[in-house]
């Protein structure tokens, strides 16, 4: 086991290592995330041989420096400090921590302060919530596409990236989260690519344009759009919420939830919640919930939504005879 | 587009010539005297026989609706339209009629109804002198007649015109005349120039230069003749009811059966062909298109020229279609689409929600389909009924059809009082035959 600190400009963060071997990097995927423009995405890596702790560069646009001097591979000892671009990072293996008991640097049970992870929970779901304000304004610009000029496509994109901006802006500045956590080239190119698909889909299927059956498949599509971008907002909100779980546990829970959602989009609200409540108005049976197929099927509807109106009348015929005695 | 589209059902309606809650009335205005036609003597022998007639709480009250009326038995009958006393008849606890003899009001009661026909017939207990006489036959279509009545609850007016010849619109039947009539004056008589009755004065078209409307005295004899036939004893409230109820069925039925027989006639409209009765309606056709994005739009309007009154603003007994090619070339599919959406929800429905005591409140539902001949279509439609009168319903449907090639068709329309079965015959005929006509 080594402990790495990682003195960041502000802070400094101590990590116990104990799988090996550990990439250091930028990326999400690294065992030790260094979040610093200078740290590439996958900087080095900790391997652990037969004969101590090793510390390979992976190639990294900045290198790893020990002593002032540039270097491929570093052997820990006991205590070591490299440089990764701008970024210090303290390497202390299990010999001196057992000589030292030196409980200081022992990594905190939590790295960061409790009111921390609530702020970025908050400000996870507020980008979710966002995200749900910003799909219907998409959807409005993709019913234009694709528009008649060329300039207008493109200042089209521009204000959605200027939107999208802002709100990382936004919540960067309250929360003091990095905005690049959040994906959101991902979460856009995403909804641009289901909204699209959706209309695509439509587009191609014959002539019957207001047929039921294209537009449910159309806009299958669209929520599994909307289920990768579930995906990707939940495992950044594990992050936070469960940073001790393994990544492959918060993947499988992700596509979970997210299916589940998909589910519930396609089966519960697209279809049933919105019809039957429309019915319930009626005081139609459930049972008619079949879709319409044909002019029947209409003249069979209009019939209950009369036998509704019957109801009703003799209802008030009641109401009118005991008032007027 | 919208602008060419939301115009919709401004239609030309009859309007009623009940007069409500009258202004204070203006001395100063005496106008009866100052143009008496120059057939003097027939004409001034009617106008003893047209009296005014007032609905209201009681005897007294200032504000009341006012229409005229005219004997048509010495006995104690007089008639008038059936919107004039249409108050008194739905809540009679509530309103009461009187006749206006000088300074005295009588209380009148309604004893026959023929609302198909805006008549109505009321009895006082006095007796006149003498009664009107019909007239043998119309006159000739240009010939002089008079309208007498008591316009805005002045003096007692004699208007001149023409006759225009009888207008048939399925049940309904009018003599179309150009008489400047005014409000109040319902009721009142039209005669000829031999001072013999030829109808009753019923409505003016609104916007128009005195083209004004009347019931034929054949109508008012039928209506007597039943009434003398049947006992002579008022009938209550309940009766009136069923007798309403009877006779919107019969004319329901009679507008029913005229649509459906010609169940195959078509009508071209753009790229599409759709059923339209030609027979009984009347039909208007417009073509534009609009400005800012070339959409083009083929219109035809059609609408049975005559309904049954049931109160104020509420009719029944009539139907009216409209149907719009919509053609958009410059529009790629989905502009044209998302248009096409937005039109169809912005279409106001023109049914009155509830009417407190007359009708049920609007069910309205949407619904997508495929009919016969494999266009896809969007209905939405919205229903309720009428309280007093079993089995009569108000249907309206507004429907969408869409080819890929950015035409559609926009089909809306009211049926009034109609029963379920026949209200369904008529929409089903309509929907199924639309087709979309490949060049």
């Amino acid at each position: 086991m080594i402990l790495v600190k990682v003195h960041g400009s502000d802070h400094v963060e101590t990590h116990k290592v104990e799988v090996f071997p550990c990439v250091i990097g930028r990326s999400m995927h690294c065992g030790i995330r260094v979040d610093d423009p200078s740290v590439s995405a996958r900087h080095a890596e900790v391997h652990q041989t037969s004969d101590g702790y090793i510390l390979k560069d992976l190639f990294s646009t900045n290198g790893i420096w020990q002593a002032g001097g540039k270097v491929k591979e570093v052997k820990i000892g006991a205590r070591e400090s490299i440089v990764f671009g701008d970024v210090q990072i303290e390497f202390i293996t299990a010999d001196i921590l057992e000589r030292t008991h030196d409980s200081k640097l022992l990594p905190h049970e939590h790295s960061e302060p409790a009111h921390w992870l609530a702020l970025k929970i908050a400000a996870s779901l507020l980008i979710a919530l966002l995200v749900g304000v910003f799909v219907p304004t998409m959807e409005q610009y993709l019913w234009y596409w694709p528009p008649e000029k060329l300039s207008e496509l493109a200042g089209r994109a521009i204000l959605l990236w200027l939107q999208i901006s802002a709100v990382a802006l936004v919540i960067s500045v309250f929360c003091k989260v990095n905005v690049k956590r959040f994906n959101f080239h991902k979460v856009l190119l995403l909804i641009s690519l289901s909204l699209v698909a959706e209309r695509l889909v439509s587009h191609f299927m014959p002539s019957v344009v207001y047929n039921l059956h294209n537009l449910a498949g159309a806009k299958f599509l669209k929520h599994l759009g909307y289920g990768a971008i579930i995906y990707i907002l939940l495992l950044r909100l594990q992050r936070y919420a469960f940073p001790k779980w393994q990544l492959r546990y918060r993947r499988w829970v992700a596509i979970g939830v997210s299916l589940i959602s998909i589910t519930i989009i396609e089966l519960v609200i697209e279809r049933q919640l919105g019809e039957r409540s429309r019915m319930a108005d009626l005081g139609m049976p459930s049972s008619a919930l079949a879709p319409a197929q044909s002019s029947d099927d209409l003249m069979f509807a209009i019939g209950l939504t009369i036998a509704a109106t019957d109801q009703e009348r003799i209802r008030q015929l009641e109401r009118l005879e005991s008032g007027d005695d | 587009m919208r602008a060419l589209i939301n115009d919709y059902l401004r239609s030309p309606r009859s309007l009623a010539l009940a007069c409500f809650f009258v202004i204070a009335m203006d001395a100063a205005h005496a106008f009866a005297s100052e143009s008496m036609p120059t057939n003097t003597k027939s004409v001034a022998g009617v106008l003893a026989d047209v009296f005014q007639i007032k609905i209201a709480t009681d005897a007294n009250s200032p504000k009341a609706a006012y229409g005229s009326c005219f004997v048509v038995d010495a006995a104690g009958i007089l008639a008038t339209n059936f919107h004039v006393v249409a108050y008194a008849l739905h809540d009679p606890k509530k309103y009461h009629l009187y006749l206006i003899d000088g300074d005295r009001s009588i209380p009148a009661e309604v004893v026959a109804i023929d609302a198909v026909n805006d008549l109505a017939l009321v009895q006082v207990d006095r007796t006149f002198n003498r009664a009107v006489k019909f007239a043998h036959g119309l006159p000739e279509s240009g010939d002089k007649i008079y309208s007498i009545g008591w316009p805005e609850d002045l003096n007692k007016a004699v208007s001149e015109g023409n006759f225009n010849g009888l207008m048939q619109a399925g049940p309904y039947r009018k003599i179309q005349m150009s008489i400047p009539l005014n409000p109040g004056m319902s009721g009142g008589p039209t005669i000829n120039d031999a001072g013999e009755v030829i109808g009753v004065n019923v409505s003016l078209r609104a916007d128009s230069q005195s083209l004004a409307f009347a019931i034929p005295y054949e109508s008012l004899r039928t209506l007597m003749r039943e009434k003398k036939a049947s006992l002579s004893r008022p009938e209550d409230h309940d009766d009136f009811d069923e007798t309403m109820r009877a006779q919107l069925e019969r004319v329901q039925e009679e507008i029913a059966t005229n649509v459906l027989r010609e169940s195959d006639a078509t009508l071209k409209i753009g790229s599409w062909n759709i059923f339209k009765p030609t027979k009984i309606v009347k039909c208007w056709h417009s073509q534009e298109s609009g400005p800012r994005d070339q959409t083009q739009v083929i219109t035809e309007q059609c609408y049975l020229s005559g309904s049954m009154p049931i109160k104020r603003d509420l009719d029944a007994g009539t139907f009216r279609l409209r149907y719009q090619a919509i053609e958009n070339r410059n529009l790629n599919a989905w502009q044209f689409l998302h248009q096409l959406n937005d039109e169809l929800e912005d279409q106001p429905f023109a049914i009155a929600d509830k009417v407190e005591r007359f009708t049920t409140s609007l069910r309205c539902r949407q619904l997508d389909l495929v009919n016969p001949k494999n266009v896809g279509l969007r209905v939405h439609y919205c229903v309720n009924g009428f309280v007093p009168y079993a089995e009569a319903y108000n249907l309206e449907f507004e429907l969408v059809a869409s080819s890929a090639q950015r035409t559609a068709l926009l089909v809306s329309g009211s049926f009034l009082g109609f029963s379920a079965h026949n209200a369904l015959a008529i929409l089903r005929t309509i929907i199924n035959s639309i087709a979309w006509d490949h060049k």
